[in-house]
């Protein structure tokens, strides 16, 4: 059985760059929130989720967080998500897949460039 | 939902709705049946609430009401049922059971831990396979993280790991 051993590894490699981190400024952390209510989760949004976050791990990004929010109130546009960037107005797409989590994280998140071909309809 | 792992994350959404600090999932896989139960400390319902609660559109927070009642359908379907227990004020705990023969896959137990993990209530999952037992415990693993959020995407690809590379050490991996 595997022991919670490689995540203290994990948390030491992290532990410098959190000080850092909260030095620079908490408030300018990008904030994803998935919607994950029935509407969402049978329209695919564990995997919207899980892409979120496997593809911030991979880039090493720092000052993301992904989490995850009830019904967003427009089930037949699901998988949707909200991206809060400091300083900008938020950004909601819709109709995702795991494939265009990645997107938003390396055109908008990365880039600086909102995928408009993703925008949730007014 | 195509895995019945997807119901449980659907489930446990309610006990966060119901302002829950701890939740615990048990999936037990014994011989031919597996159960889940899903409990939590979190608000409870009334007696109306409660007896309608299975029903389709019956919700208390606007929503389309759809998530037990899919839950309780899934069970049916495959030979078992669905029960629901609650208490104003201590909290809630659905079961539902399933025979082997005709049932979803249980599918991806990491994945749907992942966006459970969270700084402001506790998850705990056991899964039982016949006499094998893991148990993962949010709480424990955030006395050891020195004040990191357990919600870091390093910290929840590798919790992620650790949940699935250990039903996959109990025999888990094919229910």
């Amino acid at each position: 059985m595997k022991s919670i051993a490689d995540i203290m590894a994990i948390r030491d490699a992290m532990q410098s760059q959190i000080i850092l981190r909260d030095n620079a400024n908490a408030d300018n952390e990008v904030h994803v929130i998935v919607a994950m209510g029935t509407c969402g989760i049978n329209a695919g949004a564990r995997l919207v989720f899980n892409a979120l976050v496997d593809e911030v791990e991979t880039r090493e990004l720092k000052g993301v967080r992904i989490t995850r929010t009830g019904c967003m109130g427009k089930c037949e546009d699901e998988p949707m998500v909200e991206v809060h960037v400091p300083g900008q107005p938020v950004v909601t797409y819709a109709h995702l897949d795991a494939q265009k989590a990645v997107d938003i994280i390396e055109r908008h998140i990365v880039g600086g460039n909102v995928c408009v071909e993703y925008l949730a309809k007014a | 939902m195509n895995e019945l792992s997807l119901h449980i994350l659907d489930l446990a959404q309610n006990c966060i709705d119901a302002n829950a600090k701890n939740l615990q999932i048990d999936v037990v896989a014994k011989g031919e049946t597996l159960s889940i139960v899903i409990t939590d400390d979190g608000e409870g319902m009334s007696d109306e609430q409660l007896a309608n609660c299975m029903d389709e559109h019956f919700s208390t927070k606007g929503s389309n009401g759809m998530g037990l009642a899919l839950f309780k359908r899934e069970c049916e379907l495959c030979g078992g049922h669905c029960t629901v227990q609650s208490s104003k004020g201590v909290g809630t705990r659905v079961e539902g059971t399933f025979l082997k023969i005709n049932r979803k896959p249980l599918g991806d137990l990491g994945q749907t831990i992942a966006p459970l993990l969270s700084d402001t209530f506790d998850c705990k999952l056991r899964v039982v396979v016949d006499e094998k037992t893991y148990s993962f415990d949010t709480h424990t693993l955030k006395e050891h993280l020195n004040g990191i959020s357990i919600q870091s995407p390093s910290i929840v690809v590798a919790v992620k790991k650790l949940i699935n590379e250990n039903i996959y050490e109990i025999g888990g991996a094919t229910l």
